[in-house]
């Protein structure tokens, strides 16, 4: 099975399609904390673009890196590169749309492609209703989809591990395919660190399942793996500007910022999980509880069977055997991939690791855990098309069970595997409007969907970005001049805010409830006690807004007593989880 | 091998589709929980307390306007100091309050139950007033660190204590909203000055009855940087008991097995801010003079204030409030 131009049609459309659907869902959503920096750096970098149009000397001589580029070294140039250069566009066509959403466009685009490359990937390896399947699975999954709307790296690097498997299975066989090879490994490490130990993978897939020893008793290493070992850092520094001017110390600076990362609380059954070592169980259980049923079922399933798979083709290879490895009959009546270039076992052998791998590392108990879900998010396309080959084949195990078909019947089965999958995906597409746009706090049928998480004690916020429904009431309310205690909010969204026009000008940022006219704060976990130095500080035990998924509470306004109201209350309440006295 | 691919999928959207429908109308709509926070204001009067429940919901605070004050929570560790103490008892139970409920067994059967949509407003007969409530007593009480007086008052926002000076300056015993559970409640925090030192709140004229309650533990704060802390509870010169704490935060009994399972195993000797009930029978009733003193466990001479916080609640029950 290959990719024909057909599909790489349909794969544009989809990516047009979901990041439509993004942009026009983002509206209601705050920013992240860690957009407050990117959308700082988005501003910084965009100064670069500029003189890199106008004086390009300058822009890529040392000075004038390290004057726009050196702000958040922790982090790739690429996709902030590219929040830069929207924003600059935007400044330089004059577009009327705010600041934050020409730096989130990038972003939104990213989205589509993971979509896209999702469709590509599953295509390589399934029918074209097993490909659908991969992808509705994976867009319809809360946290996944609410993570496609924020200018992270988070979409971005999901987005690139795909491809960069996608091309490792479709092209590492010619040597042009595989300079693509390592070339998408280059842009897949430029968005985000996590795809680092990905060309570890490929290499022990190939140990594993290809590699042949010549007479001489060496192995004989393909070209793709040079080209990811030299190709690859080239590009990855040619993407990243501000390694340029001492790239071995910047990058040792930049890795060992990850390798030491700092620990940032998580709630997690009624405990904040602070420092290590942390519960191995953790991305797992995270994943069990957040990823809707449906969709958790198939990918169980679709994991065990390419585990099952994947035994058998490496106990054909390695187990001795009167037929050779390609001659052991497949084990499943819909193969996974052409199996003329390699028997199904040892595709959902690569799948199940580049899957897996996300897990296991943040499973290490020294890894950092905070973020919630979005740091294993990577490995979820390949359990997705996992998932959607083992719905094709058990269809098309049920197809064999009814006993003879006809051409029809074979059309109509293929209908029943959309059908089911548009089925299994509804329930994920339901969780993620009923808490929109909350979508951190979204939790699945087994813990009783958010209320439920609430009650077992689990992390229903970070990052602050609730806080974007409360600024009309915020607006309305602060008398002139007040400051706000923005809780989670960090001082670049606060800045952005008040940028764009969604907080007035005249209300600054306080550092803490004392001295703030109203404090907006997220009343669980780390973030509980500036609730109570609400309570304490002011004695108000009456909060004027509580923003809430499925009633849940995500966070608080409470204005102090000396604020006095210049509209009545309430009537900034948002759309949906807002309740206001 | 067609029913092994298949089923659990069946099955998970079967269970999906069905728990999505029934969970449905578990959120409170707000006209109704403004209706059931007017009741139970009302109810609660000026005296009386009220709980919330699930413990984490907030906009019940926010429908109950000034009457939110009087909301004292409704984990476990408000639970647990409600017998006796209130002459009323009002609770405000939202949908998915189950696992809550049994905390509020000893007060006995509601006198009266009203729905509201899908809030249920619950009235109990608290059995109180408190003899003494060491929270509203604490502007009265003598500190003193090793006999050393702490005499300056102390009142900042809604936070009120007692300053210590000369070697004492900067310890502050103060009552405060505190995170001794997720929810937080007010308590008296009790830092320790020095390695040995003992910091006590005194008082005259406690009328004791049968029980005294005490409960003590560490904030989250307290549980992840200090070491155990021992109160004594003193009557009239006696310790009649010694309560130790073990730095550790308060797990939600509902939660106790999800949290070994995954997390942790739980401390041998309980966790968190908990209550002791002192059995004051055999002392007598009428005026007594009542101490709680606070020490470390152990002196090892490496900690600091910050380390050694504790915080305390204590209250003698009311008549109708046997537990």
């Amino acid at each position: 099975m290959t990719t024909t131009r057909g599909d790489r049609g349909v794969a544009a459309r989809i990516a047009v399609v979901v990041a439509v659907v993004v942009g026009l869902t983002a509206t209601t959503l705050g920013f992240t904390r860690d957009e407050g920096y990117y959308f700082k750096a988005g501003a910084l970098y965009a100064g670069w673009w500029r003189t890199l149009v106008s004086d390009p000397a300058t822009a890529l001589s040392a000075a004038g890196i390290d004057r726009h580029l050196a702000y958040n070294p922790e982090h790739p140039f690429l996709l902030k590169g590219s929040f830069a250069a929207s924003l600059a566009l935007k400044t330089a066509l004059g577009v009327p749309v705010a600041d934050h959403v020409a730096l989130r466009l990038p972003a939104w685009i990213v989205a589509g492609l993971s979509a896209a490359f999702v469709w590509l990937l599953a295509r390589q390896l399934l029918p074209r209703r097993g490909a659908l399947v991969a992808v509705l699975l994976f867009v319809s999954m809360p946290h996944v989809f609410w993570h496609m709307h924020v200018a992270c790296f988070d979409i971005g690097v999901t987005a690139a591990h795909t491809a960069l498997v996608w091309a490792w299975l479709r092209f590492r066989g010619t040597p042009r395919g595989a300079v693509v090879v390592g070339v998408a490994f280059g842009v897949a490490a430029a968005m985000k660190h996590n795809v680092l130990p990905v060309p570890a993978l490929f290499v022990l897939h190939w140990l594993l399942t290809e590699s042949v020893r010549s007479r001489d008793g060496r192995l004989r290493l393909p070209l793709v793996f040079f080209c990811l070992a030299l190709l690859a850092p080239i590009v990855y520094v040619v993407l990243w500007p501000y390694l340029w001017p001492d790239v071995v110390g910047r990058f040792a600076r930049y890795l060992s910022f990850h390798l030491h990362h700092e620990h940032y609380p998580i709630l997690y059954f009624g405990d904040l999980l602070t420092a290590p070592p942390f519960p191995w169980l953790f991305p797992f259980v995270m994943s069990a509880v957040t990823i809707p049923l449906p969709t958790l079922a198939l990918l169980v399933t679709g994991t065990a069977l390419g585990a099952v798979t994947a035994g058998r083709a490496l106990g054909a290879r390695w187990r001795p055997r009167r037929v050779g490895p390609e001659l052991e009959p497949e084990a499943t009546r819909v193969p996974l991939g052409d199996v003329a270039v390699a028997p199904s076992g040892q595709t959902a052998l690569l799948l199940l690791l580049n899957g897996l791998l996300p897990f296991v590392l943040i499973a290490l108990p020294s890894t950092p855990i905070f973020g919630g879900t979005k740091h294993w998010m990577n490995g979820l396309p390949f359990l997705c098309v996992l998932g959607a080959w083992a719905l094709v084949e058990g269809v098309a195990r049920l197809q064999a069970a009814v006993g003879r078909v006809t051409p029809q019947d074979g059309r109509r089965f293929a209908a029943v595997v959309v059908v089911v999958g548009v089925v299994a995906a509804l329930p994920g597409v339901v969780i993620s409007v009923r808490v929109w746009p909350y979508g951190l706090g979204s939790y699945n049928e087994l813990v009783g969907f958010t209320r439920g998480a609430a009650n077992v004690g689990m992390q229903r916020t970070f990052w602050g970005y609730e806080a974007r429904a409360a600024l009309p009431l915020v607006n309305a309310r602060t008398p002139r001049g007040g400051r706000i205690h923005f809780g989670d909010v960090n001082a670049d969204s606060h800045a952005r805010y008040v940028g764009d026009g969604l907080l007035r000008r005249d209300i600054g940022f306080a550092g803490a409830v004392r001295g703030a006219a109203v404090a907006h704060v997220e009343p669980q976990g780390e973030f509980k006690q500036q609730q109570l130095d609400v309570w304490n500080e002011w004695g108000r035990h009456d909060p004027d807004l509580v923003l809430h998924a499925e009633g849940v509470p995500l966070s608080t306004v409470t204005f102090a007593p000396s604020s006095s109201p210049s509209t009545s209350p309430g009537t900034a309440a948002p759309r949906a989880g807002g309740s206001a006295p | 091998m067609a029913a092994l691919l298949l089923l659990p999928l069946a099955c998970a959207v079967v269970a999906s589709l069905a728990l999505l429908v029934a969970e449905a109308d578990d959120v409170p709509a707000d006209d109704d929980l403004a209706a059931a926070c007017a009741h139970a204001a009302r109810a609660a009067g000026d005296d009386g307390a009220i709980v919330v429940l699930p413990p984490w919901t907030l906009r019940p605070l926010a429908a109950l306007g000034p009457a939110a004050a009087r909301v004292v929570g409704g984990d476990g560790p408000a639970a647990a100091l409600l017998p006796g103490r209130f002459p009323r008892v009002v609770a405000v139970v939202e949908p998915d309050a189950a696992p809550w409920l049994p905390a509020l067994a000893g007060l006995g059967a509601p006198r009266s139950a009203q729905r509201f949509g899908a809030v249920d407003v619950l009235v109990f007969d608290g059995g109180g007033p408190a003899r003494f409530d060491l929270l509203t007593a604490l502007p009265g009480a003598r500190v003193d660190v090793d006999g050393r007086p702490c005499t300056t008052p102390l009142e900042r926002g809604a936070v009120r204590g007692h300053g210590c000076e000369g070697d004492d300056a900067g310890l502050r015993v103060t009552r405060e909203h505190a995170l001794v559970s997720e929810s937080g409640r007010l308590v008296v925090r009790v830092p320790e000055p020095r390695p040995g030192a003992r910091v006590a709140l005194r008082f005259d004229d406690v009328a004791l009855g049968d029980t005294l309650v005490v409960a003590a533990g560490h904030t989250r704060a307290g549980a992840e940087r200090g070491r155990a802390m021992i109160v004594d509870v003193v009557v009239d010169d006696a310790v009649v008991a010694s309560l130790r704490r073990a730095p550790s935060f308060f797990v939600e009994p509902s939660r106790a097995a999800l949290r070994a399972a995954f997390v942790r195993p739980p401390a041998e000797d309980g966790e968190g801010f908990r209550a002791t009930v002192i059995d004051t029978r055999r002392l007598g009733g009428g005026a007594h003079r009542l101490a709680l003193v606070v020490r470390a466990a152990a002196d090892d001479g490496a900690h600091t204030t910050v380390d050694h916080e504790l915080a305390l609640d204590a209250y003698v029950p009311g008549p109708g409030g046997a537990r």
